[in-house]
Formats: C-alpha cells, structure tokens, sequence
C-alpha cells in the first residue's frame, strides 16, 4: 500500500552540491553541503540527477524512471519510488517541494 | 647517518636529554624518554631509520615519561606528551613501547593532512600498490607481515597515506603491530623476521612489533600507484577466496575508514576516486599464509 500521494512533490535539498562519480554502473555521490558520501544504484543516481535539474512529483519522476530504464510505469514501480524517495528524504537529501 | 651508528650511550643520552631526531617516511620525530623499554625498543626496531638535523623541521616532538605522583612507585606508569599536551591517559609502564607506536600512528592520523589518511595497511611490488583496509580481527596487519617478509615491500601496516594531487600512495614504513597468536605465527612463518618485546594485558591482548624490512626503510621515498584493493579476511579451515568488490561500496568504505576525509572535503573524495579509478577491488577470504602469499604474488595489475 502506498504511504505517499503520487502527486507528493520532490525536490533537492537547498545546498546539495553534489560531485559524482560512476564505477562498473554504480554511483557515488559527495556532498559538499553535508559532507556526505553515498553509494546509488542507477535508478536511484538517476532520481537525484533529475531532481537536481526540477521539482517532481512523484508519478512524473516514475513515468521519467519507466521510460529511462525501460520499465512498466506501474503501482509497483510507483511504490518503490515512493520507498526510495523516503530514503533519499531520510538521508537528507531531497524534500518535499 | 643512522640511529644504529649512534652507540647504546649516546642513544640514551639524547632520548634523556634534547631528544632523539630521526626521521620515517616524510615524517620527522623528535623523542624524547628516559623509559629502558623504549630506548631498547628504538635499538632494536628503528635502527636503520635516517637521523635528522636539529636545523631540519620537526612534524611531531614526543614524550613519554612516567608521571609525577605516588603512584609511580607501586604502579608504575607511562605517560605520552604531544607538543606539551597530554591527550591521553597513562599505561601501563610495561606498555611504554607499544604506547609510543600507537601515540606516533595517533599523531600521524590526526595531524598530518597534506595526505588523505586511510586505516588500512599498504604494500607495493614493481611499482603497484596494494590495499588492504580492513577491520581489527581481520588478519590484516598478519597479512601484511607474511608478505613483507616474502617480497613485498612495506608501507605501512596501519596507515596509508594517498596524495592529494594525484592519488599516489606515500611510504610510512614502521614497525608492524602484531597481537596474541599473530605473533608465533609470524615467528614460525619468518623466522628471519626481528620481533621486539612482548607487552602483555594491553588494550588489544598481548602485542610485539616486527621490525620493517631493510629494504622498505631504504626506499622510503618511492612512491606506487595503487593497483588493487583487498578487503582481507582471515577464517580458520576456509578455502581461500578472491572475488570482486564493488567499487562504488569500496569507495565509501575509504572514505567511512579514512582519519581525516571530512577535513579534506572534496579534495578528499577527489583522492579517494583516483585510488578507485586505478583499483581492482576484490574480497580476499584465507586460512593459510604460504597460499596466501601465492595468490598475491599471482596477482595481474589491473588493465
């Protein structure tokens, strides 16, 4: 069951100045705001790096997600974005908009 | 001139007195002790490292002493001075030389940030690095005493120290740390192998200190690329095991066990990804040194 609305906006955390950088399909990421550095998988690099350029919400950045990785844009992809985004919230780096 | 060209007196003399002035990889130290052990300890372990002159700067001035009070004559202690500071709480007096290792890899660690500092233990063959991060238990520093002792050449056995500018790895050659059993079994396995004394009912057991090669203390100031990155891990009766690791995870590994990488910013990252781009990076599972050596010695630089 979903917790979020799909229509939740997302957006980066002011002052994420992120620096990337990708090994064998998997990304890390510094944050010079935090400090902080952490390891992504690709959807998840790709959620953040679309967050950076704009505010999202949370059925937009799936349908972006879906067609990216060539996935079916459904309730399970919607769900495991909105588990994923709250982790991303948790690690401060992205807020509700 | 070496400390081993100075006799047994006048070594004593300047530890008593204005201090011993010796350098190790590109640090200088002054010591300073009126402790036998430790005199004892610096003639057996440190004798073919290079003498520096008062004019030359010194990174770190120690001390260790026992402390003024009572208690110094029923139980005997040492304690370790930094620049006038004491920052940590007396030992044992039996400890003296141990304490004095890891009051030296303290001030490294914590001070000297021209170098992104990593926990890990360093060796390097034909001019490649090799990394060996990895948790207390692991068989790390054990590791790294058999392989120093069958061709490869010691960086470190604690700290690897990484350059700034492009990633290459700095020599700190000293003495390797050895606790319980590690000790007889690099005793058996290195006979030619120089181990000090043992201090008993430290913090981490029972701990002696192998010396560092000649050769190792000789080429000091030759860097290595870092080649690979092997997460060690020592298991009784295990078949031994070489598999990779992912890069991105090793990255943050790096970083989470580096002493000083939220000072340096993103210089440190920068550092920590040129080791990264430049890495095979494996898990390494082992039951016997002699297949260990082996495998290492088996290993193809990275493509």
């Amino acid at each position: 069951m979903s917790l979020d609305h799909p229509n939740k906006c997302w957006r980066i955390t002011p002052g994420f100045s992120p620096e990337w950088r990708e090994w064998e399909g998997e990304m890390v990421v510094y944050d010079s705001y935090s400090g902080d550095t952490h390891a992504f998988d690709a959807v998840s690099a790709f959620v953040l790096q679309t967050l950076s350029m704009q505010s999202q919400d949370t059925e937009t950045l799936m349908k972006q997600v879906a067609s990216q990785f060539d996935l079916p844009p459904d309730a399970e992809l919607l769900a495991y974005l909105e588990k994923l985004l709250n982790q991303l919230s948790s690690l401060r780096l992205v807020i509700p908009a | 001139m070496n400390i081993s060209s100075l006799s047994k007196t006048t070594l004593e003399r300047r530890l008593n007195n204005g201090g011993l002035l010796f350098r190790t990889g590109p640090i200088t130290i002054r010591l300073q002790s009126s402790i036998a052990a430790i005199a004892e300890g610096v003639r057996l372990l440190y004798g073919e490292y290079a003498l520096v002159d008062e004019a030359e700067f010194i990174d770190f001035h120690v001390r260790f002493e026992p402390p003024r009070g009572l208690r110094r004559w029923y139980r005997p202690q040492v304690e370790f001075e930094f620049d006038g500071h004491r920052p940590f709480k007396p030992l044992p007096y039996n400890q003296a030389f141990a304490m004095f290792e890891w009051a030296l890899n303290w001030c490294v660690a914590n001070h000297y940030h021209h170098y992104l500092i990593i926990h890990s233990a360093v060796i390097e063959k034909d001019g490649l690095g090799l990394i060996m991060p990895a948790p207390p238990g692991s068989g790390k520093s054990t590791l790294c005493a058999a392989l120093v002792n069958k061709g490869w050449r010691l960086f470190s056995d604690e700290l690897a120290l990484i350059s700034l500018q492009d990633g290459a790895l700095v020599p700190l050659p000293r003495p390797v740390g050895l606790k319980n059993e590690s000790i007889d079994i690099i005793a058996d396995f290195a006979p030619q192998a120089v181990i000090g004394r043992k201090a008993i009912d430290t913090a981490k057991g029972t701990v002696a200190h192998m010396k560092a090669p000649t050769t190792s203390i000789q080429r000091s100031a030759e860097l290595a690329r870092p080649a690979w990155l092997i997460f060690p891990k020592y298991e009784k009766n295990i078949d031994m095991s070489l598999v990779p690791h992912s890069k991105a995870h090793a990255c943050v590994y790096l970083a989470e066990n580096s002493f000083n990488y939220n000072v340096l910013g993103v210089d440190g990252f920068r550092a920590v990804s040129k080791v990264i781009d430049q890495c095979a990076c494996y898990d390494f599972t082992y039951s016997c040194l002699d297949e260990a050596v082996d495998l290492f010695d088996s290993l193809e630089p990275p493509g």
